[in-house]
């Protein structure tokens, strides 16, 4: 019985940091805090606060089940199949960065350090999407721009899950109603 | 923790050290004085502009305009256009690309080859 509602638990977390990527990456682009970054095309990521918070507070599948699934929820609106695979290759790439840098957490990094690492691989990720989709290997040379961009846009969104993991993990802890 | 902090910045400025370095330490290497920009479509090339002459090149929705040794998208049929804001290219190395119309413009120098012999990955 016990084992069943930590099951229904994960599960409905793990559903809620879902949602919340999806709606935090919607509003992102509606709100256009994208303008003020001077590199066309670069984002500042704040969806990957719910996946890492999924990471750490419940288990590795249940955010890649998120990291997964959250391109396919962002192409239902803005149905542009180029960014779903992009999104898609540089999720991957990322979430894999996020697993193996998870053991560097609380004595090496802090989250800061972990979101600039797994933002430079969703660089990466995306832009070997794009070589795949464009069929050119030319497209490595905005490698070292948008890496560089995006290690400081991580730095941002992982100093947002300094402030914010701790205290939804305090919430989650002490069960009930969330 | 805020030790931690410390380690966070100088990973990221040790980032950003390393991917600003990459690209000078390869435009050292990379001294030309004729430049050409080689317009492809899907991989394959299409066209190839000097950029001392004027010129402008329509192709697969993208057009890309060759003006005073700079070559840009004029204009483009892409629901984004962030090929249109992209920085303009004049140096060697320097590429402009739209992802939706599968278009790449790129300079390259006197020796540059005609095209990668092996795309890996």
């Amino acid at each position: 019985m016990q084992d069943r509602k930590q099951k229904l638990r994960n599960m409905s977390l793990s559903a809620l940091f879902l949602a919340a990527s999806v709606i935090i990456s919607i509003v992102e682009g509606i709100s256009g805090v994208n303008a003020f970054i001077p590199l066309p095309g670069v984002r500042l990521g704040f969806c990957n606060v719910a996946i890492t918070a999924c990471l750490y507070l419940v288990s590795v599948p249940h955010a890649f089940a998120v990291a997964l699934i959250r391109p396919l929820f962002l192409f239902v609106f803005s149905g542009n199949p180029v960014s779903l695979a992009m999104s898609f290759c540089g999720g991957l790439v990322s979430f894999m960065s996020l697993v193996v840098t998870k053991k560097l957490y609380g004595r090496v990094l802090s989250f800061a350090g972990i979101s600039c690492i797994s933002a430079v691989f969703h660089s990466i990720g995306q832009i070997a999407a794009a070589m795949m989709i464009m069929n050119d290997i030319a497209l490595i040379t905005y490698l070292p721009v948008f890496a560089a961009a995006s290690s400081i846009a991580g730095s941002v969104s992982g100093a947002v899950m300094n402030a914010v993991l701790p205290r939804i993990a305090v919430v989650i802890k002490k069960g009930g109603a969330i | 923790m805020k030790k931690l902090y410390l380690n966070d910045i100088i990973l990221n400025i040790l980032i950003i050290i390393f991917c600003i370095s990459v690209p000078i330490c390869l435009s050292v290497f990379a001294k030309d004085d004729e430049k050409t920009a080689v317009i492809s479509h899907d991989g394959n090339e299409e066209r190839r502009i000097n950029l001392s002459e004027d010129f402008t090149y329509f192709t697969h929705g993208v057009e890309v305009t060759v003006e005073d040794g700079k070559a840009y998208v004029s204009n483009s049929s892409c629901p984004d256009r962030l090929c249109m804001k992209m920085k303009d290219a004049q140096n060697v190395g320097d590429s402009i690309i739209c992802v939706p119309n599968k278009v790449s413009v790129r300079i390259v120098g006197k020796g540059a080859e005609k095209g990668a012999d092996v795309v890996a990955g």
